[in-house]
């Protein structure tokens, strides 16, 4: 399958996997990216002596690099009922595709964990040359869930307990309560958190602003609640507020957490632009 | 309501079921799914009557669907005044001594000449007049009841006219007595169940007075209640026309009974204010008969008796006629009708009424549903 968008996959924070990468890592080590100096000590390569220095200060002094890394990848992608209105899967399982293909090119590993109410399916990161193939299988046989509601708390807490660190990717509506997840995530009070996670908020078009619809009378059933409300739709310019008002408070508390999130509408022509922008901001914003 | 009620009231219970299917509708409505519904869309919810109209009108069209099966129905009640009309019941012997010739030198009977002035009567009372026809010889018959039709009237008395060899003629002459009291009690009972609704006597109870008019004169006379309070007889005559004797029972049937007494017959009468008038040709009356009819002190006088000689001419009959007329006075009737009154076709007429009305909010702009 080839992927439909180019995304380049740029973390925040420095990663901690062991697994040499292009990155460089958070921890000092055998990589290319210059981390100081510091003063010979006995047993250290003389290959490392940085010798202008040690001319200017007459005293041995050794280069330390930063540690080559690679970032786990984890895409948790949210196939719950409400995720199948329209063509908000199509676009997730586009965003999944894509950001698999953008990590496993540059060799950092990838894994997918698809999630309802619960956890559905666990791909854990790898970067074996396979690894895309399961994640696409993974995805076309996403299982016909007869969950209804979205729970993040589940596959978060799955994450935070298999892997040590990675650098997350939530794909979904995010129609559920996203009060606990202050309690879930690490990242809003550490300056290098573990786990690093990016929200996409994916969205039909009637969900980001009702167009085309005259005055009438609409039900309007929950696909994950089956809950019934009977709109007035005269107030089409107030359904819309709504709606807006509802999207940037999902923006509001995933901030809160450390989350940053970029929403995209399924009729949006600029996915591509819009998830690398996400992602190159994030890093500019690095301090 | 007078007269309320319904024709298939089971049906009713098929309102019962009117739960079940708003329950059905709520089920089976189209909802657009959607992938969530937040509580600050319940600003948004339409107001009552925009919420709840469908179930509105399918409630009231399954009512009138229902109720137009029950049909109900009530009575419609109708007033009718009748004033200044007088009931009159000519009685005419038809026996076979009506059948002598009037004169030596006349072709027409005794009979004939009665009729002649019973037309001319008829002829001579008012339109708004009520007039009966009863013959009788040993057996009474009605002829008409009380009518307007003077035409009706005309033709019946045409069938008895001896030349008219009517099956009628033939029976009535064939009986040779002169029961009087069968033929005034008849015109009695034809007044008594033409009063008003809530005057008018059933036919058991006209039989039952019967009983009491069976018996000697003087015995205590049972009058019905709704008679009583009718205060009827203001405008009510009977005319005996007769040239047989008049007296209280027939020979004939004295011993087997079951004749009502013409001095009982007189007395309820004058008891129900009925007026009562003789016109014997050449006939003899009774004195119990003559006795009865004089009035008393304390009592209003019942008619008059009227003997002439055989060879009375239509004039002399038209005199006595224009005398009676002078003593009726006038009576104001009212008539009170109930008529049934099914409700089926309006209320089906109601339900498509709706229905269309219900069309016509569905696609307006704002109650359509999307």
């Amino acid at each position: 399958m080839k992927p439909p968008y180019r995304f380049d996959v740029l973390p925040k924070h420095p990663p901690r996997n062991d697994m040499a990468g292009d990155w460089a890592g958070l921890d000092k080590g055998t990589g290319y990216e210059f981390w100081g100096l510091r003063k010979y000590l006995p047993g250290d390569s003389w290959s490392r002596i940085d010798w202008k220095a040690c001319a200017r200060s007459g005293e041995l002094h050794v280069r330390e690099f930063l540690k080559d890394s690679a970032y786990n990848l984890m895409l948790l992608c949210d196939i719950s009922r409400s995720m199948h209105f329209g063509n908000k899967f199509g676009l997730a399982k586009d965003l999944t595709v894509s950001l698999a293909h953008a990590a496993l090119r540059s060799n950092n590993p990838c894994g997918l964990l698809l999630f309802a109410d619960k956890v559905l399916t666990w791909i854990p990161p790898s970067a074996a040359p396979r690894q895309f193939h399961h994640i696409v299988s993974a995805l076309q046989q996403a299982p016909s869930t007869k969950n209804r509601k979205t729970q993040l708390a589940p596959p978060l807490k799955l994450v935070m307990k298999r892997l040590s660190s990675c650098f997350g990717v939530i794909i979904s509506d995010f129609h559920t309560d996203l009060s606990s997840l202050k309690s879930l995530m690490d990242a809003a009070d550490q300056r290098f958190p573990a786990h690093e996670m990016v929200a996409l908020h994916v969205l039909e078009d009637s969900e980001y602003h009702l167009t085309g619809v005259k005055d009438g009378l609409l039900t309007l059933q929950d696909m994950e609640s089956g809950q019934q409300m009977a709109l007035d739709l005269s107030g089409l310019q107030e359904f819309n507020t709504l709606l807006r008002l509802k999207r940037e408070r999902t923006a509001r508390a995933l901030a809160g957490v450390g989350v940053d999130s970029a929403v995209l509408p399924t009729s949006a022509t600029d996915i591509q632009a819009r998830v690398n922008t996400l992602l190159a901001r994030r890093l500019a914003a690095r301090v | 309501m007078p007269g309320f009620e319904l024709q298939y009231p089971l049906a009713l219970l098929l309102l019962l079921l009117a739960p079940l299917f708003l329950v059905l509708r709520r089920h089976t409505r189209r909802k657009l799914p959607f992938p969530a519904i937040f509580p600050e869309m319940a600003s948004l919810r339409p107001s009552f009557w925009k919420r709840n109209y469908n179930g509105i009108f399918f409630s009231l069209v399954y009512a009138c669907m229902v109720l137009s099966l029950v049909n109900p129905g009530y009575s419609k009640e109708t007033v009718e005044d009748f004033i200044e009309s007088k009931w009159l019941f000519l009685a005419l012997d038809m026996s076979g001594s009506m059948k002598r010739p009037a004169s030596r030198f006349s072709d027409q009977s005794l009979g004939d000449l009665a009729l002649d002035g019973i037309t001319s009567f008829i002829d001579m009372r008012r339109d708004k007049d009520y007039i009966g026809l009863v013959a009788f010889s040993s057996y009474a018959k009605l002829l008409a009841p009380l009518t307007f039709d003077k035409e009706l009237l005309r033709a019946k008395l045409d069938l008895v006219r001896s030349k008219s060899h009517s099956r009628i003629a033939r029976e009535l002459g064939a009986g040779g007595g002169t029961n009087a009291s069968e033929a005034t009690w008849l015109c009695l009972s034809a007044f008594f169940s033409m009063l008003p609704e809530e005057n008018r006597l059933s036919v058991e109870q006209i039989a039952g007075m019967r009983e009491f008019l069976l018996g000697e004169p003087g015995a205590l006379l049972d009058i019905p209640q709704k008679i009583r309070h009718a205060t009827p007889g203001k405008g009510m005559a009977v005319i005996l026309f007769t040239d047989g004797r008049i007296e209280p029972t027939q020979r004939a049937h004295v011993q087997r009974g079951g004749l009502p007494n013409l001095v009982n017959i007189i007395t309820l009468m004058k008891a129900v204010g009925v007026r009562f008038y003789i016109i014997s040709v050449g006939g003899e009356i009774d004195a119990a008969v003559e006795k009865a009819m004089q009035p008393t002190t304390d009592e209003p006088t019942v008619g008059r008796i009227f003997v002439t000689s055989r060879g009375l001419d239509r004039e002399q009959i038209e005199e006595v006629y224009r005398e009676i007329d002078i003593l009726e006075t006038n009576r104001n009737l009212t008539r009170i009708t109930l008529q049934p009154r099914w409700t089926r076709w309006p209320l089906t007429l109601l339900t498509f009424g709706l229905m269309a009305l219900h069309l016509v909010l569905r696609s307006l702009q704002g109650l359509r549903k999307l």
